[in-house]
């Protein structure tokens, strides 16, 4: 059946998290005070992607699954940023009608 | 499933399997796929949420300073917590070891309480400041300067009102699997069920690490 993952293993992903999670916070605008304007997104989206790694390699074990797993997963967040880039292209190129009011 | 020879609390796989590993793998295939679905579903939000954030900042930087990010970050640690103890009572179904898991299963379920107890409190908090989505919005003591301050609370309840419904049914999963677990039902050879709501347990912990920054900490 499935690989089965040392115990130690899942209790230092853990670890990782709430260091992440702690550096999510330290790195936030509201408590540091560090104003970083768009980066403060870019970064914050990038320390929960990491975050999100770690959950779906060790947590939900996609490292040591089949390959397919990890298509159905990243084929899903594919679909996902497909829509989101359409979606900014139709809003960022549409003319607004001026009103003659 | 059990004829008289065999305990009944033996798994075995459906005559449609060639073996109980060919069973396993189209299980696990199954639940992935529904992952995926489940991943469309809160994008859509998500991808919302980006447009909006990126057209109306300041909306968003009001909206998320009343949150009180220490109550989201509290949150977060839980749902971690639950993650791991939830990957540990998988790990205790594979060593044989039930009464363990049946442990690890019940502190995933408290966790999961833990974490609507404090979002009730939040959601109190909300309600009781008129801070709601649409055309429900009302702030009787506050004053925000711009005119589509709802926006930001129609996000806020949407995104964790879909989450926390997640959060519901996978608590009723769980105690689903931890009483099959006490009752002797999983080993080494047969745990899918707990894997398959381990995989969507997890799934709940990871959109709530993309909202905890998006909703309380970015603005």
């Amino acid at each position: 059946m499935a690989h089965v993952i040392p115990a130690k293993s899942y209790f230092n992903v853990l670890m990782v998290l709430f260091v992440l999670t702690v550096l999510t916070v330290l790195v936030a605008r509201p408590v540091s005070g560090i104003d970083l304007g768009i980066f403060s997104d870019a970064i914050a989206f990038l320390i929960a992607t990491v975050k999100a790694t770690f959950v779906a390699a060790i947590f939900m074990g996609l490292k040591y699954q089949k390959k397919l797993h990890t298509v159905c997963l990243v084929s899903g967040v594919f679909f996902l940023l497909l829509l989101f880039l359409v979606s900014k292209i139709d809003i960022a190129s549409r003319v607004l009608e001026q009103s003659t009011l | 499933m059990s004829t008289g020879s065999v305990s009944s609390t033996e798994h075995h796989h459906a005559h449609h399997f060639n073996s109980a590993e060919h069973e396993f793998d189209a299980s696990m295939l199954g639940i992935w796929l529904f992952l995926c679905t489940e991943i469309l579903m809160f994008g859509g939000l998500f991808v919302a949420f980006f447009i909006y954030h990126a057209k109306y900042p300041e909306v968003f930087a009001a909206g998320a300073a009343t949150l009180d990010w220490k109550l989201g970050a509290l949150n977060t640690i839980i749902l971690l917590i639950s993650s791991y103890t939830m990957a540990m009572g998988i790990h205790s179904c594979q060593t044989n070891k039930g009464k363990k898991a049946f442990n690890y299963l019940a502190v995933t379920f408290v966790c999961g309480l833990g974490f609507m107890v404090i979002k009730a409190i939040e959601y109190s908090g909300k309600i009781g400041h008129g801070f709601l989505p649409g055309k429900f919005f009302h702030p009787h003591d506050a004053t925000f300067e711009a005119a589509n301050q709802a926006l930001y609370y129609s996000f806020y309840f949407m995104m964790t009102g879909l989450h926390g419904l997640h959060v519901i049914i996978g608590m009723g999963l769980i105690a689903w699997v931890a009483i099959r677990a006490k009752r002797g039902d999983f080993s080494s050879k047969f745990y899918t069920p707990v894997e398959g709501v381990g995989l969507f347990w997890h799934l709940v912990d990871l959109v709530w690490i993309y909202l905890f920054p998006l909703l309380y900490l970015v603005g």
